[in-house]
């Protein structure tokens, strides 16, 4: 029954699909390490609908960067086909693809990855200068990102003089800083206080409320499980459930 | 905030170098410590660079010195053969054309010896004159009276018709000096004609040139070797910079940086270390060359004779290898951290 769903993919992709921003078929990847082949994702197909509020739950090794790099235009899948608006990624070349990474998604990550040699201030302006903007228009959006995020009076420091909490709310500035369609976070609270976190899930939320934004997170943040549209389960490198919070237990021992 | 009207995908823009340049700049401010490594093997590649120039500058400048001194020697003790001790005895001199320096030297000599005066009677001649203390600058040739032990004739050009009589010692057999071989057809009759000038014999020369063409191939086969290992050790030191960096890397990539944004990176920053390495490089290799060769030479001997000149020339050589040296040794870092995927740089956890 899913190879013949997986055909009617195939056949006609972009059929009645305007509301759809990613849209995964079949999506595998190995990587290869010598001579150890690990299969990170063995067939997932998936359809994130736009200004949606997905959150993508697995255990670790269950192919969830992998997924999350594939249908965020990082990497390329060793078989089946990403579309991130309509647009098969596997056609791009490099510079369209620096231009939809830049423009069109703002990442996320769990580990922050702030540019260390820079200023909090600079972080969020980098991309924007990626895109192309001017100085002084970047500088001023910038800092409006900032206090946006509650960082209004740390816009010179390093990051290595912010707490968890603050870089990566910096993180989240800076992807924020071109404006983008989708955002992709991975564990964007999982480094949070309590507070922080629910701030965070709050403007992700408001964002998605107000300007649309697509929001897609690997998490396993109970509150913010609770406040997205659906929640996907991938595991051993497939999508295997999809559900409406309301449809959900969260009091089960999954989720403990 | 407003999301993009405009869906359609379109070619990244390409950075202006000054952005690359910030962002080089912000780098190596916080990385100093790496980045003074990475200098410092240019710094030692760029000194034995220009150490070995330098050596060869004030080796033959050495030579050059210390044979003049001994032709001045030589010259002198020519001279005092035929008058006896110059000391306190007047000469008279007749420069016609331009003086050599070894001409403007065996003055110098001269009035070191103690002469009583030296009366110059300028014949065609427009050159600046050495200061010297016994020197007279004469307006007619006649001036140069009776009480001269000897009359010198010095200077590039022939005499050609000039009269030398009124100038001669009024001895019976007067001593006239050429320092050139060109002046003695032209003298008078019934002098002691000096030829103070030497020429050197053909197979002298032929040794002296061999003996150069080997240091030069000598030369040539060390600077190569130290050159390359200098390579080596840059693109060593890129290499890690880059393996440090992969997760920087990584990032900019997922934030839209282009494959050629991030090679910049890298060339700029290898060749502005290199820059100021070899800066620096340059001058700790003259110093440390001229600095040996006057403990050995002694400090009068080898600062009097360096040719500042082609110094200055082989400073400047040694700066653009030190930046060619550098440009060179980012090709494969560059390369290599530009051909990331940035998945791949923001799994590496280093």
């Amino acid at each position: 029954m899913k190879a013949d769903l997986v055909n009617t993919l195939l056949a006609d992709p972009d059929a009645g699909t305007s509301h759809v921003v990613i849209r995964g078929l079949d999506i595998r990847k190995t990587y290869v390490t010598g001579k150890v082949e690990t299969h990170a994702l063995r067939g997932a197909t998936l359809t994130i609908n736009r200004g949606e509020y997905l959150s993508i739950m697995g255990p670790s090794g269950s192919g969830k960067s992998t997924l999350f790099n594939m249908i965020g235009g990082l990497g390329k899948p060793s078989a089946g086909k990403v579309y991130i608006d309509q647009v098969d990624i596997a056609q791009l070349d490099a510079n369209e693809l620096a231009w939809l990474r830049c423009r069109k998604i703002g990442y996320i990550f769990q580990s922050y990855n702030l540019i260390n040699t820079m200023t909090c201030l600079e972080n969020v302006t980098l991309p924007m200068s990626f895109a192309g903007m001017d100085g002084d228009d970047a500088q001023d959006k910038a800092v409006e990102i900032l206090e946006l995020v509650g960082l209004g009076h740390r816009l010179l420091h390093k990051p290595a003089e912010l707490s968890g909490g603050q870089q990566q709310r910096v993180a989240i500035a800076r992807a924020l800083a071109n404006s983008p369609e989708i955002i992709l976070a991975d564990e964007p609270t999982a480094n949070l206080d309590q507070k922080t976190g629910e701030d965070m899930i709050e403007l992700l939320a408001r964002l998605q409320a107000e300007l649309g934004v697509t929001i897609i997170s690997a998490t396993h943040d109970l509150k913010m499980l609770r406040r997205s549209d659906r929640i996907m389960w991938i595991k051993d490198g497939q999508i295997v459930k999809t559900a409406h919070p309301s449809e959900i237990d969260f009091s089960s021992d999954e989720f403990h | 905030m407003t999301t993009h009207s405009d869906n359609k995908i379109q070619a990244q823009v390409k950075l202006p170098y000054s952005v690359a340049l910030e962002v080089v700049l912000q780098g190596i401010r916080i990385r100093m410590g790496r980045s003074i490594v990475t200098m410092m093997g240019v710094v030692l590649g760029v000194a034995f660079l220009m150490s070995v120039f330098c050596s060869n500058v004030i080796r033959n400048g050495i030579a050059e010195e210390s044979s003049l001194r001994s032709e001045l020697s030589r010259m002198l003790s020519f001279l005092e053969a035929e008058v006896g001790s110059v000391t306190d005895q007047t000469f008279g001199i007749v420069v016609s054309g331009t003086l050599s320096e070894m001409e403007q030297r065996f003055l110098q000599r001269l009035d070191r010896q103690g002469v009583g005066s030296l009366r110059l009677y300028p014949h065609a001649f427009s050159g600046p004159l050495p200061r010297l203390g016994s020197l007279q600058s004469l307006e007619r040739l006649e001036e140069i009276r009776s009480g001269a032990a000897a009359l010198l004739v010095m200077g590039g050009a022939p005499l050609k018709d000039l009269d030398l009589h009124p100038a001669l010692p009024g001895v019976p057999q007067p001593v006239v000096a050429a320092t050139r071989t060109l002046h003695l057809g032209s003298l008078p009759e019934g002098i002691i004609a000096v030829a103070l000038e030497r020429e050197l014999q053909p197979e002298e020369l032929a040794r002296a040139e061999e003996r150069a063409l080997q240091a030069k191939v000598r030369n040539i086969w060390i600077v190569t070797i130290a050159l390359l290992v200098t390579v080596i050790g840059i693109t060593n030191s890129l290499l890690m910079s880059v393996t440090e960096r992969f997760k920087e890397i990584g990032t900019m990539k997922c934030l839209g940086a282009l494959s050629s944004f991030i090679r910049r990176i890298f060339f700029i920053e290898s060749a502005l270390t290199g820059l100021v390495g070899s800066l620096m490089g340059g001058v700790v290799g003259f110093l440390v060359a001229s600095i040996i060769y006057a403990l050995t030479f002694g400090f009068g001997l080898v600062f009097v004779s360096i040719n500042y000149g082609a110094i200055l020339v082989y400073y400047l050589i040694s700066v653009l290898c030190g930046i060619s040296m550098s440009i060179l040794a980012a090709i494969y870092p560059a390369s290599f951290a530009s051909r990331m995927v940035p998945a791949t740089a923001l799994r590496t956890n280093i």
